[in-house]
């Protein structure tokens, strides 16, 4: 999927991490602990000190080996695969929790889904459920970082298309159909996960 | 768009927008990373070579260097085991816990400590009185409810209430301003005169200098101070302060008989006689017949001191407990870039002035609670004599360098602000100290004892028994198997060691620089206990922290963690022969929520012997969480919250837990019953409480409940009916509910007589004005209304002087009642929530002053014990006796 390929910026800080230039590195947790956080949190199960371990390693391991990046994936794509690894070796020693289990199954097929999705209109009381919040918040750090990017601006902090529009500095269509594909995608991850573990509350 | 898509894009925005919750990095986290990206690109940074006296093994893996927070990077990330991650978190809850019920108990009682705890204050209401003779009671903890605080150790007498008893000739009950506490700062004679007092270690053993200073909590400004030698003279008369309306007092005691003198603000002396009393200097010389004036003598040479000037004490204004910001400064906002220093400089050896090459810089802060931190060991190599640390957080710090083959050299106390420090560091040889370790009780050598200099480290900041992970800077001898030890480069031979082995006591030995030193060991005190759950199952992997009271000896860094084992037992006999408080913390799994009220218990222990401290814990409890927000919805950091369970705010505030909100303005609590609970938050003070929610959970249940502050407000004023200003008022409102008057609101009123209620929840309330002076009644306003988050008043409220009543509370067969507290109804036949920190004496009795004239309604109350309700009409004047008798 083009959106999951590098964008320029991403091979623009690969070339300058390889050659040590210390502003990259700063770049490149500003801009990549944030998601990359959040996908090994709902894969560990929120234990913080395990998650604190793994990103650390994560991002030790992407430096020592940026060369090796070959920019067919995006970087957040890149790390999250060196983190699921890491995520595996952790969770050997821990104590499975089930929405991790189903994170960690269902990796291959999130890539890979096909179906449509029919819904009912969510009732208000699902919404306030803590299960509810931990598959939102697992199906949205399983998405591409530009699906996961616009989903937030728009229905977390509130911007409207014409400002994502201009943000991106490509057209409102364009935004309108990223929106329209971020949607969809998050709508059927979410949908696995919910239906994998067991339902909404 | 189809309908498909509109349902899809619907319930994706609703799912986003009320149901997501970032989850983020913590900012010590993500600075951490940032270190280590940073040293990654740029290759290892320097650190010291094997061979280096200060550490006897190759680099490891897991060594520990230390985090600074600060704004753009920290020097390094610190993988440090859990087990010290847990002893700084178990460290700093114990000691927020202790200065949180120090403030609480201080702002109402103005202070005091029981006979045998010198360091001890016991919140009210959750003690028993004991009598020790004399007419003079000892105050006791409860099992398992009382609250501890550090203060000073002033060896004051007080009972369970705010007031203090004395034995006085008339035997009469004296009042304790509530406003006021007591800030001691005290130092030991030393041989440097100009020396200014420092610390909180008031020990008052004889020739202790000592300076007391009363602080009001309200304002925090100081009063008079007073800097007093205090000797036991040879008539075996001892001379104590003790607090009495407000004033400081000196009671001299010998045998039966004392002599009081009180220490006004002013600074003057006034002996205080039954009828009344004098200026000092009138009284006439003592006769040596009177037996009433055996205590004199020693009083009138203490009395005789210098009475000196808040500011020529010097120290900073601190509270007793702790060393928390005034009462009436706001509380700090997080700070995105705290203020930060480079610290540099070159180091050379003493003798030849050649810069050296290896070495370390260590920067011990002045220790801070209850946030204390580490001290920051940086290693140098190939440093040619130059070193630079940037970005060190602003403070107070000593900073320590040192090599292999030299002594540590010491600067003074740093202040470090945003200007660049350096320092030109000289380092000496230093001496050789040896010595032997034995046992005894044999004799015997001690093999594999740790020996320590503390002359040569930070010794407040480092454990009781040294972490492995300070041994690369710290040096530690240990002794061989014929008991001996030598130390290389101390700074002088008459350094302070500190000696630990597994099995004995810890000892220190100051070393007098002539001869090998002898350290004999003695068994050691010894701690146990068990910890279950009401049902009688063993609570395994539970964690607790003991934590010693004498803060001038025993620094609060040797709060030591325990671990329960499998069958819920915990024990530790790593302890020196103190007096200490065990808290029990909860399970370590759960260490996200624990408690910020858990068990205590207080202990002293005693060399050689054993003893117990036993724990009951309810199965894990509920949780609320979430966050305070302000009328616009925005979080609200860093204020006090208190859960109440429903109704009894009032009742008993041992059963409150005080929690703090987070920079992000979020709280979480666990380990609750299940239950209704109220929501207070603090205004300026924790003891100001402001109801907010209610909020019912079940059994086990976790539950987000945001805190959203009320917008109303309530200004106004109050003043004397003689038109004078009162200093000292608390008010409380009462918000009218269907059934009655609740308690809602508790905040203390300006010095200049005006208050302001903030954060008031819409309602209709009573307000109740009640001065602290012991002369004027409350006063109430009946009917407030708030509404839509208005602001309403300025509201003017005169306070007449009250009546005194005098109460005797006894059970039906007639003996007297201990510890009952009595409620007045107001001719309205509401009850008055003001008399909650008074209870009766030994004898059964009490006397309430500043009671408004007319009628009022008088009733008893012993646990679920009443009396039933006597109804007085008083004036101005009347003191008479109601005798209560309880059901």
């Amino acid at each position: 999927m083009s959106s999951n390929a590098a964008s320029a910026a991403d091979r623009d800080l690969q070339r300058r991490l390889a050659a040590g230039d210390r502003a990259a590195g700063s770049e490149l947790v500003e801009r990549h602990l944030g998601p990359l956080y959040e996908f090994v949190h709902y894969r560990l199960g929120g234990d913080r000190s395990a998650v604190e371990d793994v990103v650390q390693e994560t991002f030790v391991v992407a430096l020592q080996s940026i060369a090796s990046f070959d920019a067919r994936s995006s970087l957040h794509s890149w790390l999250c695969g060196i983190a699921k690894n890491k995520v595996r070796g952790e969770r050997r020693k821990a104590k499975p929790r089930p929405l991790a289990d189903v994170l960690d199954d269902s990796d291959a097929e999130i890539d890979a889904i096909l179906e449509q999705v029919d819904r009912e209109e969510l009732p208000d009381q699902v919404l306030e459920a803590r299960e509810t919040r931990e598959l939102v918040g697992a199906a949205l750090a399983s998405l591409p970082l530009d699906y996961r990017e616009a989903l937030l601006a728009k229905y977390v902090h509130g911007r409207s298309t014409a400002e994502l529009a201009s943000a991106s500095g490509k057209g409102v269509k364009a935004a309108e159909s990223l929106l329209h594909r971020s949607r969809e995608a998050f709508a059927r991850v979410f949908q696995l996960l919910a239906k994998e573990r067991g339902g909404l509350a | 768009m189809s309908t498909r898509d509109e349902l899809v894009e619907r319930n994706v925005a609703k799912l986003l927008a009320r149901a997501y919750r970032q989850v983020e990095p913590s900012a010590e986290f993500e600075d951490a990373l940032r270190a280590t990206v940073d040293r990654t690109l740029a290759g290892d940074v320097a650190r010291a070579e094997p061979g280096n006296t200060f550490r006897d093994a190759a680099p490891r893996d897991d060594e520990p260097v230390l985090v600074e927070r600060s704004a753009a990077r920290t020097i390094v990330a610190d993988p440090t085991p859990p087990r010290t991650i847990l002893r700084r978190v178990a460290f700093a809850v114990a000691a927020s816990l202790l200065a949180a019920f120090g403030l609480w108990w201080l702002g109402l009682s103005g202070g005091g400590v029981g006979r045998e705890s010198l360091d001890t204050i016991l919140a009210r209401g959750a003690v028993a009185l004991r009598e020790t003779g004399e007419g003079w009671y000892a105050v006791e903890p409860q099992d398992g409810v009382a609250h501890h605080a550090l203060v000073a150790p002033l060896e004051v007498r007080t009972p369970a209430s705010a007031r203090l008893e004395l034995a006085a000739a008339g035997g009469e009950s004296l009042g304790v301003e509530a406003a006021s506490a007591v800030v001691v700062i005290a130092a030991p004679l030393s041989d440097a005169p100009g020396e200014p007092p420092h610390g909180l270690d008031a020990r008052l053993d004889g020739g202790a200098l000592v300076a007391v200073r009363s602080v009001d909590v309200a304002s925090g400004a100081a009063a008079a101070a007073w800097r007093i030698a205090l000797e036991r003279d040879a008539s075996g008369s001892e001379v104590v302060f003790e607090l009495e309306r407000g004033s400081l007092m000196l009671v001299a005691r010998t045998g039966a008989e004392c002599a009081r003198a009180a220490l006004s603000s002013d600074g003057a002396a006034r002996l205080v006689t039954a009828a009344g009393s004098e200026p000092w200097s009138s009284v006439a010389a003592p006769d040596a017949a009177s037996s009433a004036s055996a205590p004199l003598e020693p009083l009138r040479s203490v009395c005789a001191a210098n009475v000196v000037a808040p500011d020529d004490v010097g120290a900073q204004r601190t509270s007793v407990a702790t060393g928390e910001p005034p009462a009436n400064e706001a509380p700090e906002e997080d700070v995105v870039a705290p203020p930060t220093a480079d610290v540099f400089g070159t180091v050379v050896d003493a003798a030849t002035g050649e810069p050296l090459d290896d070495f370390t810089v260590v920067l011990a802060p002045v220790l801070t609670l209850p946030r204390p931190r580490d001290p920051k060991a940086v290693p140098f190599t190939d440093a040619k004599g130059r070193f630079a640390i940037p970005e060190v957080l602003a403070g107070q710090y000593v900073v320590w360098v040192g090599a292999t083959g030299h002594a540590y050299f010491a600067s003074a106390t740093v202040e470090l602000g945003e200007t660049p420090f350096e320092l030109r560091a000289e380092l000496e040889v230093g001496e050789r100290v040896t010595g032997r370790v034995f046992d005894r009780a044999t004799g015997l050598a001690v093999e594999g004892a740790r020996v320590i200099s503390e002359s040569d480290v930070p010794a407040a900041m480092i454990e009781l028994v040294v972490d492995p992970s300070r041994e690369s800077w710290i040096q530690v001898a240990r002794t061989d198997p014929s008991g001996r030890f030598a130390l290389q480069h101390l700074r002088s031979t008459k350094a302070r060691l500190r000696v630990t082995a597994p099995g004995y006591a810890p000892a220190w030995m100051p070393c007098d620089g002539t001869s090998a030193v002898e350290i004999g060991l003695s068994p050691p005190a010894r701690l146990v206990g068990r910890v279950e759950a009401s049902d009688g199952s063993p609570c395994a992997e539970h964690v607790l922290v003991v934590v010693p009271l004498d803060g001038s000896q025993y620094p609060l860094y040797w709060s030591l963690p325990l671990f329960t084992d499998a069958e819920g037992n915990f024990e530790t006999s790593a302890l020196p022969p103190i007096q200490c408080v065990v808290v029990h913390l909860g399970a370590y799994s759960e260490r996200k929520h624990w408690s910020s009220a858990p068990a205590v218990r207080y202990v002293t222990l005693v060399e050689n012997e054993e003893r117990r401290a036993d724990f009951v814990t309810k199965l894990r409890g509920a949780r609320l969480f979430g966050r305070v927000l302000d009328p616009e919805g925005r979080p609200v950091p860093h204020r006090t919250l208190t859960l109440v369970p429903a109704g009894s705010a009032v009742e008993d505030p041992t059963r409150w837990r005080v929690t703090n909100v987070d920079g992000e303005g979020r709280y979480d609590v666990g380990g609750l019953a299940a239950g209704e609970y109220e929501f207070y938050v603090s205004a300026r003070e924790p003891m100001e409480v402001l109801f907010q929610s209610k909020v019912t959970i079940a059994r086990d249940a976790e539950l987000e409940h945001d805190v959203n502050l009320g917008g109303g407000r309530i200004v106004g004023s109050g003043r004397s009916a003689e038109g004078g200003v009162l200093e000292s008022v608390i008010w409380i409102l009462m918000r009218r509910t269907e059934t009655g008057e609740d308690f809602s609101v508790r905040i203390l009123g300006n010095r200049d007589g005006s208050f302001e209620v903030p954060s008031l929840v819409d309602g209709e309330y009573a307000l109740y004005g009640i001065p602290q002076d012991g002369v004027h009644a409350f006063a109430v306003h009946s009917s407030v209304v708030v509404e839509h988050g208005a602001s309403v008043g300025p509201i003017d409220v005169t306070f007449e002087r009250g009546a005194r009543a005098r109460v005797l509370v006894r059970d039906p067969s007639g003996a007297p009642v201990v510890g009952a507290e009595v409620r007045l109804s107001d001719a309205r036949g509401n009850a008055r929530v003001l008399t909650e920190m008074q209870r009766t004496d030994t004898q059964g009795r009490m006397e309430i002053t500043a009671l408004p004239t007319g009628r009022v309604g008088l009733r008893a109350r012993l646990g679920e014990r009443e009396s039933a309700e006597v109804f007085l009409d008083l004036s101005t004047g009347d003191a008479p006796l109601v005798e209560l008798e309880l059901e």
